[in-house]
């Protein structure tokens, strides 16, 4: 064994030692028309194979072989390439160039380059979308989403009807790895998730890595979700605002001297101010004196989200820049309603739900050379939530009043820092490694009742809490990464993620992507990765709420690990047509559930309100993807397969998992009606109804347990019913305007134009026959999206 | 704005205002999904719990879908139960060797018997009150039940097809004391309430999962007649798991679980009893104990923690509750148990 090792070190330092014999190099940084930086651009030389990436910064270091002619090719996704003719002599030792590429949109642009560059990556699973591509999806209330956007991509099952939650690879929404600049966002969504917490006039790019996880993430089992913002050093001075019947929306950018750039953006809901035209009910005015509007119930809803986003960056004289990112998210939903019963006397009812995000980071990037760089990165996310519920009866003097009510509150907080390292050690070797440590506060649920009885003058008067303690948690980690490009067309990320909780549950991860490319246009690739995380959300019924509980791993609530190999094979076709399939198996241990009977509404101890079982996926994916033309678009499809199991749960047996849906079919298509200036989008969705738990016995015991308790509900398995399938066509359209320093658009569209009744939950109903006098048990859907129209307007001026 | 000249844009303009007006109906409504019941909506149901001191073997069937539940009692017929009472099931217990021991009839409705002894009321055509009939009944000469020995119940439905669940009996319980305590009074309503604990010693074996039920005898000193009495249980040993099915009047059995983690041979807690109509001179005699199936254990705790639940099941932010069943493809239980009983010395 100790010979192994050995042949591998020696194999390391020859590699190492032919790769820095290059002493000449090009470098340089790219970035889009609007001065962001282009992160994962390729660039290689025409005459040559293999070529490198740029980094987080859009910088590269590419080596040249020795003197001569040679075509710098710089290409990325979505944008005409950079061609430019370099000449090597024996006196140049090194060259910087630093491209600026235009938008390939609505133009008829072939770049073969693009996509040989595309096989030479390392990474197997990754996918990266500018804003721009997610922006040409039609989207709920016109607002374009990162999340929905990668409800586009192969391998990822959409949760609810019209919710962005992800469920990667037959995972749960927990084992996201969701990052905002490096930070974990908690809870994604605004408005129950039906508009994700990213503005799309912050997001830069999305990193969306479900496969093949490179050593330097951790910490979830099913993808990383890595959204970057606008404010990297290139950044211009711009402002512009949207407005719709749904949201507005205002952000400024630009710089304050020469070395502080900032960018601030904001966005508020405003349906909320269409709400009171169906509202009436004003719990500060009396009581309409009309006996005939006494006798009607009345009501009263308040809901609205806003978010902020500020970004200040400066360069340092060190050849360093600094950035403070701050944002904060709250959605409030608040309904009350009053029900007369005659005599003067009303119930009125309340439910109450407010969530918010904040999250702030400082990080600073020092390129110590043009081969090493760091970054040091600080960040504090905080998620809480607040439900409650109001019933109160009032009435005349000498009938009773009371009132009830539960306040429920919890959620997470965490600090955390890291540094990370890149060194280039030549083109076809670069090292990552970095270490880190996390500090994770559980509040795991405050409850606060309070009960008023007050009758024929006694006044009875309580008030409780209950609170679980907090758990605190600290997670320490550190990771090494190779990447490699052989000379034979295979490329290599290898690595060790190592991760430990406290002194307890350490775990060293190992992970592997490989990239064999045969021919020009052809490329196979495997992934093997093992994964862990250290906390869990538990989620209440079948849809992702708000009031999903985060809890810690404990002795008793391990760790959840997990298990995944994927295959694959990407072939390049004439006209720019990329195609993809693919394979994925991945088991996971230790997940969670409730245990029967029990939700987020039990008073029990936390730890008791969960079992801990297995979890199994597998399934196939395809792709075919048309990334620039003037007809360009994306095609994905997933056949997918997820279970889980626990002993406390259907007996022991396995059942499928909430969202396994077996056929996902997903349709992106754009088209230049006039190039760049009006565009037509079509999104098609269809996915295969998800398993529900329908109780399909009603059991009586008379005789056993008392007249007031007669029926029993059961149900012979878990996940016994499936959902009909949805499917919906959103069509939008974009006119733009483009004049020196100002661009407007209107964007006009609708999401699901057939008016598809797709269920978003389902219901028991019973109805009777009289021939034979039978009582049947129906099941009734709710559609909450039918049709929904919407319109924008925005501008944006330098 | 020029744009809007245009034929597509207004095309599309006219389906969105279309779409804006209607939008009322457009977003949220609720339909029934087509052409499908419930796929087990007309369930067998099985309840059938067996002891070695039944002189009777008495078995209910009906429809797992309680499915008059929520028409008016015109409809329903009061308190008609079981709901489907099917005469034609073809019901027999047969042992290990598959030798049918008995033949379970169908029982004439008029010829029912509540299990606190009220008789059917042929006027109205039911029992009065909330009843839980048998509708299948065996007689024989001699309890052909055995303990360690596996029994088959064989149910040939004519629609449903044939059920078999297999049992098989615990053995007995190897020796048991009990002592009583103190009578004391709780002041309640204006009256009292006379509760005396019962200390209660069981023989058990160690690592092994036993269950038993556990009603209480009490006799009233001017007469022969026993009636068990609600029980309120207190115990500090973790390895024992009680349910008290009712501790307000309802209840009385309680339900014992010793499991694998028990390293002793005994077993000992205190029953708190609650003395059914104390100031007639009721008194505790002693306590009928038997040793049950863990299907049958498992199938009443579920029904016990079930109604404990019912308040938040009703929520729809819970987990759904799963009642236990051994009838594969169908519902309910077949248990069986050896009796046992202790009296006060």
């Amino acid at each position: 064994m100790l010979c192994l090792y050995r042949l591998c070190l020696v194999s390391w330092l020859i590699i190492c030692s032919s790769s820095l014999l290059f002493s000449q190099q090009v470098s340089g940084q790219v970035t889009d028309e609007d001065a962001n930086v282009l992160v994962g651009a390729t660039v290689r030389l025409l005459e040559k194979s293999g070529g490198v990436v740029t980094d987080q910064q859009g910088i590269y270091t590419l080596n040249l072989p020795h003197k001569g002619n040679y075509h710098l090719v710089i290409s990325y996704v979505g944008f005409k390439a950079d061609t430019s003719l370099v000449l090597i002599d024996n006196a140049t030792t090194s060259l910087e160039y630093s491209p600026t590429l235009q938008v390939g949109s609505g133009t008829l642009m072939v770049e073969v380059s693009d996509s040989r560059a595309l096989e030479r990556r390392t990474e197997v699973g990754t996918v990266r979308l500018k804003i721009e591509q997610i922006s040409e999806i039609p989207a709920l209330l016109g607002e374009a989403d990162v999340l929905r956007g990668l409800q586009a991509q192969p391998g990822v099952t959409q949760g609810a009807e019209g919710q962005t939650g992800l469920f990667v690879r037959g995972g749960s929404p927990d084992q996201n790895l969701i990052l905002l600049d490096g930070i974990p966002v908690y809870n994604p969504g605004h408005i129950f998730g039906f508009v994700s917490v990213f503005n799309p006039e912050v997001v830069n790019d999305v990193t969306f890595v479900k496969g093949g996880f490179p050593a330097r993430y951790g910490g979830r089992l099913s993808s990383v979700v890595n959204v970057r913002t606008r404010s990297d050093p290139g950044i211009t001075s711009q402002q512009g605002f949207t407005v719709s019947p749904m949201l507005g929306k205002l952000h400024f950018s630009g710089k304050l001297g020469s070395k502080t750039t900032y960018f601030i953006a904001g966005r508020r809901s405003l349906f909320d101010f269409l709400l009171p035209l169906f509202n009436n009910y004003d719990p500060n005015e009396p009581a309409p004196e009309s006996p005939g509007v006494l006798n009607e119930s009345r009501q009263r809803t308040d809901f609205s989200f806003n978010d902020f986003n500020l970004a200040l960056g400066r360069e340092l004289g060190t050849g360093g820049r600094v950035n403070f990112r701050f944002y904060q998210g709250f959605d409030r939903f608040d309904r009350q309603a009053v029900f007369p019963s005659g005599n003067g006397v009303e119930t009125i009812t309340e439910d109450l739900l407010n969530w918010r995000n904040r999250i702030a980071s400082i990080n600073y990037d020092q390129d110590w050379s043009p081969r090493l760089t760091q970054r040091i990165l600080v960040g504090y996310t905080q998620y809480n939530f607040r439900t409650g519920e109001r019933e109160e009866v009032t009435g005349s003097s000498n009938i009773a009043n009371t009132a009830f009510a539960v306040d429920y509150s919890a959620g997470v907080s965490e600090l955390s820092a890291r540094t990370d390292f890149t060194l280039r050690a030549s083109e076809q070797i670069e090292l990552r490694f970095g270490a880190g440590t996390i500090g994770r506060d559980f509040t795991l649920g405050s409850f606060r009742t309070t009960i008023l009885d007050e009758r024929l003058g006694q006044r009875f008067d309580r008030d409780t809490v209950i609170k679980r303690p907090n758990v605190f948690q600290r997670e320490n980690f550190g990771y090494l990464e190779g990447l490699f490009e052989t000379g034979f067309g295979l490329s290599i990320n290898a690595g060790l993620h190592f991760v430990a909780l406290g002194n307890d549950f350490s775990s060293l991860q190992p992970r592997l992507s490989l990239r064999q490319t045969v021919g020009d246009r052809t490329s196979l690739r495997l992934g093997l990765a093992t994964m862990r995380q250290h906390l869990h959300l538990v989620v209440s019924g079948s849809l992702g709420l708000p009031n999903d509980l985060w809890v810690p791993t404990t002795n008793t609530l391990r760790p959840e690990d997990s298990r995944q190999i994927s295959l694959g094979i990407d072939r390049e076709l004439n006209n720019n047509w990329l195609i993809s399939i693919g394979t994925y198996y991945k088991a996971m241990d230790n997940v969670v559930n409730y245990r029967s009977g029990l939700g987020i509404v039990s008073l029990e101890p936390w730890e008791e309100l969960l079992t801990v079982g297995t979890g199994t996926a597998y399934g196939m994916e395809f792709g075919v993807n048309r990334p620039t033309g003037r007809f360009h678009g994306s095609l994905a499809y997933t056949m997918a397969w997820s279970y889980r199991q626990f002993e406390d749960l259907n007996k022991g047996e396995r059942f499928p998992f909430r969202y396994d849906r077996r056929h996902n079919f997903n349709i992106v298509a754009n088209y230049g009606l006039r190039p760049n200036r009006w565009l037509l989008n079509a999104n098609f969705v269809y996915a295969g109804g998800n398993p529900v738990t329908v109780a399909n016995n009603s059991l009586t015991f008379y005789g056993q347990f008392p007249p007031t308790f007669p029926e029993f509900l059961s149900f012979d398995q878990v996940a016994n019913f499936r959902l009909p399938a949805t499917h919906r066509l959103d069509l939008s359209t974009v006119w733009r305007k483009q004049r020196v320093g100002r661009t407007r658009e209107i964007s006009l569209g609708v999401y699901n134009a057939y008016a598809r009744r797709n269920p978003f939950s389902v219901n028991l109903r019973r109805e009777g026959t009289t021939e034979p006098p039978r009582v049947r048990q129906r099941l009734v859907q709710v559609n909450l999206l039918r049709a929904v129209p919407f319109i924008s307007y925005s501008i944006k001026w330098l | 704005m020029k744009i809007f000249k245009h034929k597509w844009m207004q095309f599309i303009l006219l389906i969105l205002a279309g779409l804006g007006a209607g939008c009322e109906n457009y977003i949220g409504d609720e339909v029934l999904i087509p052409n499908i019941d419930l796929p087990s909506s007309g369930q067998f149901l099985l309840q059938a719990n067996l002891t070695t001191a039944d002189s009777i073997f008495a078995l209910r069937t009906d429809r797992g879908s309680n499915v008059f539940s929520g028409l008016s009692w015109d409809f329903i017929g009061q308190n008609r139960w079981p709901v489907v009472d099917e005469s034609d099931l073809d019901i027999r217990l047969f042992n290990s060797d598959d030798t049918e021991l008995l033949h379970f009839d169908y029982i004439p409705r008029d010829e029912r018997i509540f299990n606190s002894g009220i008789p059917f009321d042929t006027i109205s055509g039911s029992f009065p009150g909330y009843t839980a009939e048998n509708n299948y009944r065996a007689r024989f000469m001699t309890n052909p039940l055995r303990s360690g020995e596996t029994y088959r119940l064989q149910v040939d439905h004519p629609e449903l097809g044939v059920f078999d669940v297999f049992q098989t009996v615990p053995f007995s319980l190897e020796s048991g004391q009990i002592e009583l305590g103190n009578r004391y009074e709780i002041p309640l309503f204006g009256g009292s309430l006379i509760r005396q604990p019962l200390n209660v010693t069981l023989s058990v074996s160690p690592r092994q999962k036993q269950f038993y039920a556990i009603q209480i005898l009490q006799y009233r000193n001017d007469s022969d007649n026993f009636d068990s009495g609600n029980n309120n249980i207190e115990t500090t040993d973790p390895r024992i798991i009680f349910f008290d099915q009712e501790t307000t009047g309802f209840g009385r059995t309680v339900f014992l679980k010793i499991g694998e983690d028990n390293t002793d041979e005994s077993v000992s807690f205190t029953i708190d009893a609650e003395l059914a109509f104390a100031q007639s001179g009721f008194s505790i005699a002693g306590i009928v104990i038997t040793s049950i199936s863990s299907e049958w254990y498992d199938f009443t705790a579920s029904l016990i923690r079930f109604r404990e639940l019912y308040p938040q099941l009703n929520e729809g932010f819970v987990e759904p509750f799963q009642l236990y069943t051994n009838v594969s493809n169908g519902f309910g239980c077949f248990g069986v148990g050896y009796v046992d009983t202790i009296f006060v010395d």
